[in-house]
This record gives C-alpha cells, structure tokens and sequence, in this order.
C-alpha cells in the first residue's frame, strides 16, 4: 500500500468550495493536498457561466472582504458585469458577472499551483481513513493513502451522481465525468445519513447556428464595478442575448412529458423550485404563454452559448424540436444536450458551527454536498470550512460568522440549524438585516477578520480603513453644511434640482427629500463630488435611509443580545418539564449552543422559546 | 427573519406520545364527574378501572361495571377512536358518580397503568397540535369554560367555532402574498419578476382593510370584556348608592344622609337580558370638602373613564352636577331623583325615580338593559377575537399605514415588522413562508 505523503489537510474535491478552502487554509500556514478526480477540472462551471446574482454577489463579496479568491478571478475572467437591482438601495444590489469560464478554471488551477503548500493529487477518493473515531486521512481508488489531520470533503454533485436525458441515464458527477459513489458509502458507514437532490442544466449550442438578430441583445452596465479589492478596473467585453419561448414550445412539452424522467418519477431526488426545468415551468404555470431565455456565452468568443432558462431533461429529440420552434434557435446546433444530475447530499442537522461534521472529528464538509446550490455558496463554505480546519488544528476557538456579520453568517447558520428540503439558495429575503448586508459595507463587517486570520493584507485594510473614515466625514458634513449658501449655490439648486430654498436647508435635507432627484444631488453637494465616485452614492444612500438604518442597528443589536444567551454544553432538553417531545428531538438534534440559535430550529414556538430560555437559565444558575 | 421574540404566546407545545388522564369536572362532591383520558393507550388504561370492558364500538357511550381499589360500582363510558376526537387522539370519556375518593383512585389506578396526570390544559394543547383547532379557538374555549353569562358563553363558542381563527388565517395569507410580491420583485428582480407599485399599493390596502376589521373584531371594550361598566354617578346626596343597592337587590352600598358618605368606588355584577353587567358607585361629583373626598372624586374620575355607560343621578333639589367629558360616545341614563323634596321639576329626557322608596328603579332598570344589549349585541360573538389579537392587528395595521413607499426593501422591512407583531396570533411568517408563495405564484428559474 502506498502512502502519497502526510498533510495537514486533505482536501477532496477541487470545486469551488475546495479551491477556497484549500487556499485559505495554504496560506494560513497547513501543508494541504487537493485531491480531484480530473486535475484539469478545477473550479468547473457546468451550469450557468455566471458568478454572482441577488445574494449570490453578496457572498461573493464577502468571501473578498475575508481574503478568499471567487470575485478576483470572477473579474479577470469576466465577460459581463451587471449590478442587479441597480434602480435600488445598495441593500439589494446584487453584481453579477458573466465569465468565461475555460479562463476562471485557469485562473483558479495557476492560483493552487502557486502556492507552494498545495499540493494537487489525481485520483477519486474512496474511503475516509479513521483511527479512533477521528478521521486520518482519505484512501484513493488503487488503496494510495493520503495521511492528514483533517479533512474537508467537497464534492459538489459527484456522490453516487446520475445523470439524466430522457430516459438515458447514466452514473457521473458532471457531464462526462465518473461519479464518486464509494465516498457516499464511507460517509454512511461514519454513522452519517444522506439524502437526494436534483439539478439540471440547459443545452449549450454552437455560436455559428444562432440568429441573433432575432434576439434582445443584453449589455452590461455602463460602468461596470469589481467584486474584489485586488482588482483596480474590469471592462465588459460580450454582451448576453434574450429570447422566448413561444405557446408552441409549452404544446411540444407537454406532448412529452411522459418521456421526461422528471414526470415520469424516474428522477427520485428534490430539485430547486427557484430554478425549475422549463417542462416544470410549463406544467406549473400553464397560463404562462412565454418563458424568458437567456443566451450567455461559456467562453470569450468561444464557440459554446449557454441556453439560461431551458435546463431540461427531456430526450434529445424533444430538445431539438423546443430550440427548433424558440426565435433565434431554430437552426441551432447543440453541442451538448440539457441533462439532470442526481446526487447525495448530507441531510440537514449533521453539523457543527463551524461546518465540522458532528461526531466525526476531523472532517468538515463544505458547497454542494452539503446541499446547497451555487458556486458562490459552495466557495462562501469551503472559506469557512478552510479556516476552522486551521483553527482546530491550532487549538483556537471557532470562527462562526455571525447572521448580522453578513450572508455568510446567514448561509452557516441556517445550514448548520435548519432543515432544508432542496437545495439551498441565498437570497437576500433570507437575512433578518437586510439593510444592514449591502455590499457597500462587506469590508467594514468583514475586512478585518480576513486580516486577523492572514487573508488580506494589512495594508489594504488600512487603506480601506481611509476610505471609510473618508465616507463618516462627508456624512457629517452632509448634515452640517447649509446647500445654497450664496445667490450662486441658490441658482445652481434651482436649475438643476428644481428646488427653492425658502428657509436654510442642508446638503443631508436635499439627500432625504424625496421629490429632488438624488443623482443630481450627489453630483451637486460638495461633500460627496470630494468623494472617489463609488463612495458618493454608498454615502447618499447611508444619508437618506439613516433612520431606518438606525432602526434596523438596533434591531440587530436585539437580536445580537438573545444570540448571546448561551446554552451550556451538555444541556439535556430531555430533563425540560413541558418540552414537547418533538421539541426535544429537535434541540437534540440541532444542539443549539445559544437561544438565538434554538429559536432558529424548526418546530421551535415561542412558548417552547420561553420554557427553555427558563430552563437554559436556571441551569445557569447550578453551574455558577 | 421574522425573528422578534413574541410574548404571552399561549402554549401551543406538541403533544406527546403518552397518554394522559384528568378529572374533567371541577374537584368537589357533585352527582357526577367526568374523567378524560387520551393517547395511543387510552382505550386500554382505562381497563385499569373496568377490567371486563371490552370496547369495541367507538363514539358509543356503554354502561361498564368499574372496579375501582375493590370498590364495584357502574360508570358510562364514551369511546373515541383518533382522529375524530376533541385532542385528535384515542380517547375515553368516563361518567361516573362524583365520589372525590372514587374519582381520585380511579385517576390513581389508571396512573399505575400506564398513563400520565394530565397537566392544565394539556388536553386542549394537544388538540391544537394535531391541528384540532387553531390556537385562537383553544384560547376561546379557555374563555367558555370560564363563561358567566349566557352573553359571554354565546361569545365564545362563536369564537371557538373557527371564525376569529379563519379571520386570522386570511390575514396571515394576504400578508405572506404581500410579502411575497415585495420579497420577490427584490431578490428576482433579474428574472423579470415585477414590482408594480400600483397593485402592491392595493395589496397593502386590503391587508390594512382586514387588519382594521380584525381590530374591531375585537370590539368595544364592553364587547371585550363581555361585561357592561356602568358607573353611578351625580352630586353626593343625590341617591346614587341608594339606586346602587335597589339595582343590585342588596344593600352592598352604605346610605346615609350625610354627603360624601361613599369614597371608594364600590362595585357589584348583575346579569340582564342574559349579559353581564358591573354597577359601579361612585363618591359622585362635585367640589370636594377635604383630601379624603378629593380622593373619592378623583375615583369617581377614573371610574368615568372606564365607563361603557353613565348612571347619571341628579338630585331634583341639589345643585346641578356637571359630568367630565366622557370619552367616545359614552352613553348616559340620566335620573331625576329626589322630586318629592322639588315637586314639578320633572325635565325631559330624564327618568323619575326615588331611590330611596324604589319608585321608578324598574324605568331605570329597563333603559340600562336596552343599552346593555345594544354594547352586547347578539352578533358580537361572530369572529370576535382575544384583546391580544385585536391590540395586534390595530398595530400592525399602524405600521403598513406608516409604511415607506419609497422603496421597496424599505417597505419590505415595514411588512417584517408587521409580521413580527403579528406573531403569536397568526402562525409564524418566516422566510420560507415567503419563498414559498414566492415560487408557487411567480414562474422563476433562469
Ligand atoms: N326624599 C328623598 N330622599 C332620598 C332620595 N334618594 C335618596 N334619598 C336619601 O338621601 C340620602 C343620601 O342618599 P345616598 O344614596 O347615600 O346618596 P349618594 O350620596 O348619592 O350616594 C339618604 O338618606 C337617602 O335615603 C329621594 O329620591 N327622595
Ligand atoms: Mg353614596
């Protein structure tokens, strides 16, 4: 039996939650091996060639303020970027980036390879290696050892992985890719239990067959944006196409739906309602005559578009006549037909805080696996599984981002303490503090925490640190200085904001009036236009929504307070007169180590809350 | 994300898989009481007290021969077979003579057996949790079994039928479809999901609609207490505790010749046309002679405040008491007393009477009981909710009024708030309860 090396981490699975975690984890100090089925294949994107979204961009720029890499190499392999929800406050801005993703795989390959404590390893991990009821190290098919003290399993779709096409089904973890199915087995013989999701993706069609006159052309924003703080400039280089299916395309399905594996109950596993298979789209809402589609290259002028909207799993045939009857496809030719993948994932109520699996100490789990949706997911956990590793390694307290930290803390506690029935997806309706988690202020929440652990420069975030000390002082000048001081300023307000001042007015006034255009006052008040132009608008916005902001400040703080509430180690609800017995099984199940986190638990009631907040105190009380 | 910590939230625990066993009479002698089991065992533990009964039909009452400590005597029992019982469990109700050492030996015997003293309440706790009945239908039934009047009773079984808990059913709903529409024109605002101010605006207007209705569904004060404050009042002497005792038909009040003979506000209950009515009496008004008195004024003060309905009694001879301003349309019987001392100085709109010989009191009587059914109308019961509830929807009412428009993730914290003071009396709206709707109303998915 051979022995490949000893590490301090194994990481399995070169996605993009490995990539994160191995990365982060390398450079906080631990030798790490990465082993993947296919070296070539690191941070594929077989489904939509986007990084980004509503929440998604959200994490993506959390993972940045934190040190990770995904909006780096989103920006340099970015063909496309657009802010959505640009009309909106930046609470709800999300910035999305169309990449080219044979470049974002390059990109991700040369940063492991860079880093001299990484090292990559080709082979498909088969067993998990435990002495002691802690895990040790991983077996590679062929009975390699990999020895190391922890272990972080990312395997994205790949556990026990079937794919779908009509009635075509065969076993992989991608597109041409082997499944991992013996890993699944060894997670069950850890005690742990799994279950099945479902996804899918759409067809991808060559560029040449497409008529594009026929379709919306879709830009990027004017002024595109980063995501991260390495990054000085990004440009937008291919525009994305819009197109719909017509009422005919809704009779070709539904003329079929008993050759779809999805209806016809050959597809067991729980697929995303927010991102439902165009035969599940015509099914369920059969008054719909459109359904929006959106073509978006895989590569920088390559040769593969990608159909967004049309994931299927219907036969082949099927396909052709739905592109063949969609304006715009009609003569398209498919490089590679729409398919589903069904894969195993850890069911909820298996982790630890810090994304450790329970009762297996040494192995953490991060992305897909753990049944969640997105590359931004994925790599916001490998982030958080990376650095834990390390943290226990050393012998130092978790790091459990907190939900007012930002969507990270909201994706690791609803992972960790709620039940999930298909695959997990950030939105921004997911954070109690929504009005707090804008992207305009991951670095303020966050920034500082990268530093600690090593992850971002120091320097940088004094820089950053400038910056916002910058925004306070023109938020303050905003509510000090009087606009239209002189007949001058007067005439300036009345041209171009329409605005009389009767009585004095400050800057700040004119920001929260609601009937005064706020572009133009931003490119009127002194104290912003001395602003780098990114920051006026966060300034603007902080200045009209202050009091809501406040509010919002001091509900977290409520909430931060009942987080803070803390249920001691080994508490047994079971001892808990008038907890019901579900209730119990819940606590058991979750282990909350805070009432916050037990009000989060599903079945948990408010006089459940309130008995156990009593209980919780009193056995306060009989430690002291 | 709705996460504000609610309080006061009625126990609304899971049930357990045990089966548990109560007197369901009140403790006492009586003629007869009535022991309630339920659970998976019930039918069995109560073989525990009638070892030859064999149920066997369920929803029938038998007559069975009990054993109880070797005492032999004769009981009904009712079986239920789940779900179609009052907890949604397998259940047996036992009629049997209400011997208090009877019963608790049989409550005993059926222990030993297997099952549990049930906790307070834990009979209709479990109910709820199997979806028996809605938690504001349990807390009516709370209110039935403390019922006095034939009023308060009619009230709560109104409730307890489902009506209040539909009402706050569709509140829930509409506000998770508004929730839904703001929510979703923000987190999908790339798949061409809509935010269209206009309908939004219409939605939120029909919630505030429903929330107004469910506001004053919890009535008047009178309706929410189930009982009418009228509150005797007038310048001292003028006979206000003599009308006081004719009208509760006992001298509760002291009388006297001496003005300010009342201070403390004295109160009783009596029941007209089936409803409940507190007679309050007061020092009555006027300018006080001492601290002492100056207290009972101030009492009386308060008393007017609280009042469904004034007693006003004037004295035909005394000097002209002037009432404060009542607040709402308080309405007020007014009574001349003391004409036989000012002959001829009867006024229209004012009732003679002497409180002092009883003459007139039934002409009193009776307008006190035709405004005590009209502030406890017949139709009140219908969708009444607890104060609780009501205090809860005029609030949340409050906030979608006060609502931002100006944007929409400002207006969609409002509806969280919303939400928030809802809960406790709609089931939790959480995230997924929005996603939810989200994803069953809108077609998503790029
Ligand atoms: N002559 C006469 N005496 C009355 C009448 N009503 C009450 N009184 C007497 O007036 C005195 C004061 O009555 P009371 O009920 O204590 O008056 P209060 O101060 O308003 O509570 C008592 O001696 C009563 O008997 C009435 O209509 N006629
Ligand atoms: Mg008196």
């Amino acid at each position: 039996m051979t022995v490949a090396g000893r590490y301090d981490l194994v990481v399995v699975g070169a996605g993009h939650a490995g990539c994160e975690a191995a990365l982060a984890a390398a450079r906080m100090g631990l030798d790490v091996a990465v082993a993947t089925l296919d070296a070539r294949k690191v941070a594929e994107m077989p489904c939509n060639p986007a990084i980004g979204g509503i929440g998604k961009g959200h994490l993506v720029v959390e993972i940045d303020a934190l040190g990770g890499v995904q909006g780096w190499a989103a920006d340099r392999a970015g063909i496309q970027f657009r802010t959505l929800n640009l009309s909106r406050g930046p609470a709800v801005r999300g910035p999305r980036a169309q990449c080219d993703k044979a470049r974002y795989t390059v990109l991700m390959r040369r940063l492991l390879g860079g880093v001299p404590r990484i090292d990559l390893v080709e082979g498909e991990v088969v067993d998990l290696l435990a002495g002691d009821g802690a895990v040790e190290g991983v077996v590679l098919a062929g009975g390699t050892r990999i020895a190391a003290r922890a272990v972080v399993v990312t395997t994205g779709t790949f556990l026990r992985g079937l794919l779908h096409t009509g009635s075509d089904r065969r076993e992989g973890g991608r597109y041409g890719e082997p499944p991992a199915g013996r890993l699944s087995a060894a997670l069950e013989r850890l005690g742990l239990a799994l279950r099945r999701y479902k996804t899918g993706t759409p067809p991808r069609l060559h560029r040449d067959s497409l008529d594009y006159g026929a379709m919306e052309r879709q830009e990027g924003d004017p002024d595109p944006r980063p995501f991260s703080w390495r990054t000085g400039r990004v440009v937008n280089r291919e525009p994305c196409w819009i197109t719909r299916t017509p009422p005919a395309v809704a009779a070709v399905i539904r003329d079929n739906l008993d050759r779809s594996p999805l209806f016809s109950g050959v597809i067991e596993g729980t697929g995303p309602r927010y991102c439902p298979s165009i035969e599940d789209k015509v099914v369920r809402f059969p008054h719909h005559e459109e359904h929006t589609l959106f073509v978006e290259p895989e590569t920088l002028g390559g040769e593969s578009m990608y159909v967004n909207g049309l994931s299927t799993s219907l036969p082949e045939d099927v396909q052709d006549a739905i592109l063949r009857r969609v304006p715009g496809l009609e003569r398209a030719r498919v490089l590679r037909y729409g398919y589903a993948v069904e894969y195993d994932v850890l069911a909820p109520g298996q982790l630890e805080r810090d994304l450790a699996v329970h009762g297996v100490p040494g192995l953490w789990v991060a992305g897909q696996v753990v049944g969640t949706s997105g590359y931004e997911e994925a790599a916001a956990q490998g982030l958080v599984a990376g650095i834990n590793a390390v943290l226990r390694l050393r012998g130092e307290a978790p790091w459990v981002p907190g939900r007012h930290e930002g969507y990270i803390g909201v994706l690791v506690d609803d992972l960790v303490h709620r039940e999930h029935t298909e695959p997990y997806r950030m939105f921004t309706s997911r954070s109690e503090h929504r009005l707090l988690l804008g992207t305009d202020s991951a670095r303020e929440r966050l920034m500082e925490t990268g530093v600690r652990f090593g992850l971002v420069p120091e320097r940088v975030f004094h820089v950053e640190h400038r910056r916002w000390a910058a925004r306070r002082e023109a938020r303050e000048r905003l509510e000090s200085e009087r606009a239209g001081a002189d007949p001058e300023a007067r005439r300036a307000l009345r041209e171009r904001l329409g605005v009389e001042p009767g009585r004095p007015v400050t800057w700040a006034d004119l920001v929260r009036r609601q009937d005064v255009p706020l572009d133009a006052v931003i490119a009127l008040a002194p104290p912003l236009t001395a602003l780098p132009p990114e920051d006026r608008e966060i300034v603007a916005y902080r200045t009209r929504y202050a009091g809501y902001l406040e509010r919002a400040r001091r509900d977290s703080e409520r909430l931060r307070r009942l987080a803070h509430v803390a249920v001691p180690e080994g508490f047994d609800p079971r001892g808990v007169p008038g907890l019901s017995r579900e209730v119990v099984e819940q606590l058991r199940r979750y282990r909350p180590r805070t009432l916050g986190e037990a009000e989060r638990i599903p079945g948990m009631t408010p006089a459940a809350m309130a008995i156990l907040a009593a209980a919780v105190g009193r056995a306060g009380e009989g430690a002291a | 994300m709705v996460r504000a910590s609610s309080s006061g939230l009625s126990s609304v625990l899971a049930g357990g898989e045990d089966t548990i066993v109560a007197r369901a009479t009140p403790p006492g002698t009586g003629a007869l009481a009535v022991i309630r089991v339920s659970g998976a065992r019930a039918w069995d533990v109560v073989r525990a007290v009638a070892p030859r009964w064999e149920p066997a039909e369920p929803w029938r009452a038998v007559l069975i021969a009990m054993d109880v400590d070797g005492v032999a005597d004769r009981a009904v029992a009712i079986p239920y077979r789940q779900p179609r019982s009052f907890t949604g469990e397998d259940m047996v109700e036992l009629i049997v003579h209400g011997s208090p050492w009877l019963v608790e030996r049989a409550l005993d015997a059926m222990a030993a057996a297997g099952a549990r003293r049930a906790l307070p309440g834990e009979f209709t706790r479990r109910a709820v949790a199997n979806g028996k009945m809605a938690l504001e239908e349990a807390e009516a039934i709370g209110e039935l079994v403390r019922a006095e009047t034939r009023w308060q009773a009619r009230a709560a079984a109104a409730r307890a039928s489902g009506e209040g808990a539909r009402r706050v059913a569709a509140v829930r709903d509409a506000l998770i479809g508004l929730m839904a529409s703001v929510e979703g024109a923000l987190d999908f605002a790339d798949q061409e999901l809509g935010y269209d101010p206009a309908s939004v605006e219409g939605e939120i207007g029909s919630l505030v609609g429903r929330l107004d209705a469910m506001a004053r569904a919890g009535g008047s004060p009178a309706v929410l207490r189930g009982a009418v404050r009228a509150v005797v009042a007038g310048p001292p002497n003028a006979g206000k505790s003599s009308l006081f005792n004719r009208l509760i038909e006992s001298t509760r009040a002291i009388v006297s010749p001496r003005p300010g003979t009342t201070r403390d506000t004295v109160e009783a209950q009596i029941a007209l046309e089936g409803r409940a009515v507190v007679l309050v009496d007061t020092a009555g008004l006027g300018i006080p002679a001492d601290p002492l008195e100056a207290e009972g004024v101030r009492r009386t003060a308060e008393a007017l405040a609280d009042a469904d309905l004034v007693l006003l009694v004037q004295g035909a001879d005394l000097p002209e008491a002037r009432l404060p301003k009542l607040p709402r349309a308080t309405p007020v019987i007014r009574v001349l007393s003391r004409l036989d001392l000012a002959p001829g100085a009867v006024r229209d709109g004012w009732i003679p009477a002497n409180p002092a010989t009883g003459e007139g009191v039934g002409a009193v009587r009776e307008a006190l009981a035709h405004h005590v059914v009209r502030l406890l109308p017949d139709t009140a019961g219908e969708g009444l909710l607890s104060v609780r509830a009501a205090a809860a929807a005029a609030k949340a009412a409050g906030i979608l009024r006060r609502a931002p428009r100006e944007a929409p993730e400002l207006l969609a914290e409002a509806l969280r708030r919303a939400a928030a003071v809802l809960e406790g009396v709609v089931a939790p709206v959480d995230e997924e309860a929005v996603l939810d709707r989200i994803f069953s109303t809108f077609c998503l998915g790029k």
